[in-house]
């Protein structure tokens, strides 16, 4: 590893823990720790959603896709893009309002019922670990390959970064982290894309036309279909991307650390704005990967593609830009986990230490106490089975965070939040049924079972890479029969003053 | 039991029924406007490959392309859209509130 890269990690390690130091300083209440209290303005809370969201799997991973894919890699793009707009119309405001510090919360204020938040806490947590697992193990094996640097070190690093900001900043370092690395981000994008325009002389069709120069595929890289032949595979990954993000316990809790309805909304509408302008920067590093470094010593390099926009930068900036852009995109997987362990944090220390454990009575110290070695707990947990990970195929895990999130997570907050009728009995046979069928659509589908390289060396017993398709409805359907066939009414009364709380903000109590 | 059969202040709220019925009538067409807006984009390259690869005249992308940017623009578009229509929303949250608050 040379100086450059070394000054640059230091850079941002060093940027990040003054961060951490400023946060711990303000003060350290539950309030601070779990929502930041609130005080971030909307502006800078879209900037932390797209911190938080953006992970290296959209930064290296949708500009190799392009590369390799053409037109099928920015299908991707445009899934995780409007999903946002069902975070919008339906999420955001009602789970402002009726949350305090989890998901859970959202929940408990219309059953008040220590089931549902065990189930709560369970899925949120299982969601971030899914998630956490896999960006930790694809950060070691991207810095080994960038850097040279051994595998455990790199892990061992970033895991330890993840669980100090926690533990000493909670909610208002992780989310000064994710802010700067979005701004690294897109100033390191939008340097990278001039960069390349300059090179073309600002003639798109003359980066075109090189483009087909530099990949096998020719004209057809431009058309659909060269990553995806199963119509029925690209219906199933569309549906799962677009209610996917809604039902992301990481993002939902973002929306507690703002005042009030109106930040709310600013938040979401400039992530989806910094997320989109992103994706169009990516889409055109894709092309130029292309262009500049051609299919054949990307594929080579790296077989994945991941690697596509650390190479165009070697070719465009040489040296010193490649490691920029390393820096950038070991700052954007540590800004990811962060804020995956912080809502893990929030699902054991809140849902089930305070209010299962200690029926909601544990004192503010002991609650950041407990919070804090619960943070700590989960870091090394994490970091330790990432360790043992290196060479186990875990990238399904990702696509496995969404099905889940889509079909278990999300069926039941939408009815909750929506559907007079809804029931704890419905709320728990929807999350069983989503997450179930998820788990076991992924156990039985091509990336377990699979006749090359799988865990279990068969064909697949369901075909599709996705099963959102299949899962999805089933995770509706439970919700919707479990209601039905409980023949539980709930507290006509109970649910008004809970519509006006989700609608309004307005709390009256009965 | 006196307490239960008292029925809850938002039930007689003019201004809190406006704002569940404005919700309603924004948010069910928008929703399925989206739906066909972005599951059109699948269906459609999956039935219509050819004239979707076909390029636009005049234009060097093809109409794959161009329903893919339009998803971007529909997103930004509808943010701005709920944005601008959810101040008429606020109006009568605030109308709302000022009722209860005259109540008690």
């Amino acid at each position: 590893m040379n100086l450059t890269y070394f000054l640059l990690f230091l850079c941002i390690v060093g940027s990040t823990l003054i961060i951490t130091h400023w946060a711990a300083q303000r003060g350290q209440t539950t309030n601070q720790f779990f929502i930041a209290g609130g005080s971030l303005t909307g502006f800078q809370n879209g900037m932390a959603i797209a911190g938080d969201y953006i992970s290296a799997a959209s930064f290296l991973g949708i500009t190799g896709a392009i590369a390799i894919g053409g037109y099928d890699g920015f299908l991707y793009s445009i899934g995780f893009l409007v999903s946002y707009l069902i975070v919008l119309l339906f999420m955001a405001e009602p789970v402002h309002y009726l949350g305090k510090y989890s998901v859970g919360d959202v929940l408990c204020a219309r059953f008040s019922s220590n089931r549902i938040r065990l189930l709560m806490a369970m899925g949120a947590f299982a969601i971030s670990i899914f998630y956490m697992i896999p960006q930790l193990v694809a950060s070691g094996l991207l810095i080994r390959l960038l850097l040279g640097i051994d595998y455990s070190i790199s892990v061992l690093v970033i895991g330890s970064l993840m669980t100090v900001y926690v533990v000493f900043g909670g909610m208002v370092a992780a989310s000064w982290v994710q802010i700067v690395k979005t701004v690294l981000l897109m100033s390191g994008t939008f340097l990278l894309s001039l960069m390349l325009l300059a090179r073309f002389d600002w003639q798109i069709p003359l980066l075109l036309e090189q483009v087909v120069e530099g990949t096998p595929l020719g004209e057809q890289f431009f058309m659909p279909g060269n990553l995806f032949s199963n119509p029925l595979e690209v219906f199933s990954l569309n549906l799962t991307l677009i209610l996917g993000t809604a039902g992301l316990p990481h993002i939902l809790i973002r929306f507690f650390t703002v005042k009030d309805a109106v930040a709310v909304r600013r938040s979401v509408i400039t992530a989806s704005w910094i997320i989109g302008l992103f994706y169009v920067m990516t889409l055109i590093l894709g092309l130029g990967t292309v262009a500049l470094v051609g299919w054949w010593e990307l594929v080579e390099t790296d077989p994945t593609g991941n690697l596509a926009a650390p190479l165009l930068a070697k070719v465009l900036g040489g040296d010193f830009l490649m490691a920029f852009i390393a820096a950038i995109a070991f700052a954007t997987i540590v800004a990811v986990v962060t804020g995956l362990v912080i809502s893990a944090t929030t699902s054991l220390a809140h849902d089930v230490y305070n209010h299962i454990l200690r029926q909601g009575k544990a004192k503010e110290q002991e609650q950041l106490r407990m919070a804090k070695w619960i943070a700590g707990g989960i870091g090394l947990i994490a970091t330790l089975f990432s360790l043992g990970l290196e060479n186990i195929n875990v990238a399904f895990l990702v696509s496995l965070t969404f099905v889940v999130a889509a079909s278990s997570y999300f069926p039941i907050l939408l009815f909750t939040i929506y559907w007079k009728r809804f029931n704890r009995q419905g709320a728990f046979i929807g999350m069983m049924s989503g997450f179930v069928a998820s788990l076991g659509l992924v156990m039985c589908g091509p990336h377990i079972m699979n006749l090359e390289n799988g865990w279990i060396s068969m064909e697949p017993l369901f075909p599709l890479y996705n099963p959102g398709i299949i899962a999805i409805p089933l995770g509706f359907i439970g919700a919707w029969l479990g209601t039905l066939f409980s023949r539980q009414s709930e507290d006509e009364a109970r649910y008004i003053s809970f519509l006006v709380q989700a609608q309004t903000g307005v709390k009256t109590e009965e | 039991m006196e307490e239960k059969n008292r029925s809850h202040p938002a039930l007689s709220s003019h201004p809190f029924q406006q704002l569940i019925q404005r919700k309603k009538r924004f948010l069910i067409p928008m929703t399925l406007f989206i739906m066909l807006f972005y599951f059109g984009l699948p269906l459609a390259i999956s039935l219509y490959p050819t004239w979707m690869g076909r390029t636009i005249p005049g234009v060097y992308f093809s109409w794959a392309w161009l329903y893919a940017f339009a998803q971007l623009g529909m997103t930004w578009f509808v943010g701005w859209f709920y944005w601008r229509k959810a101040q008429t929303f606020d109006s009568l949250v605030e109308k709302f509130r000022n009722e209860l608050r005259d109540r008690s």
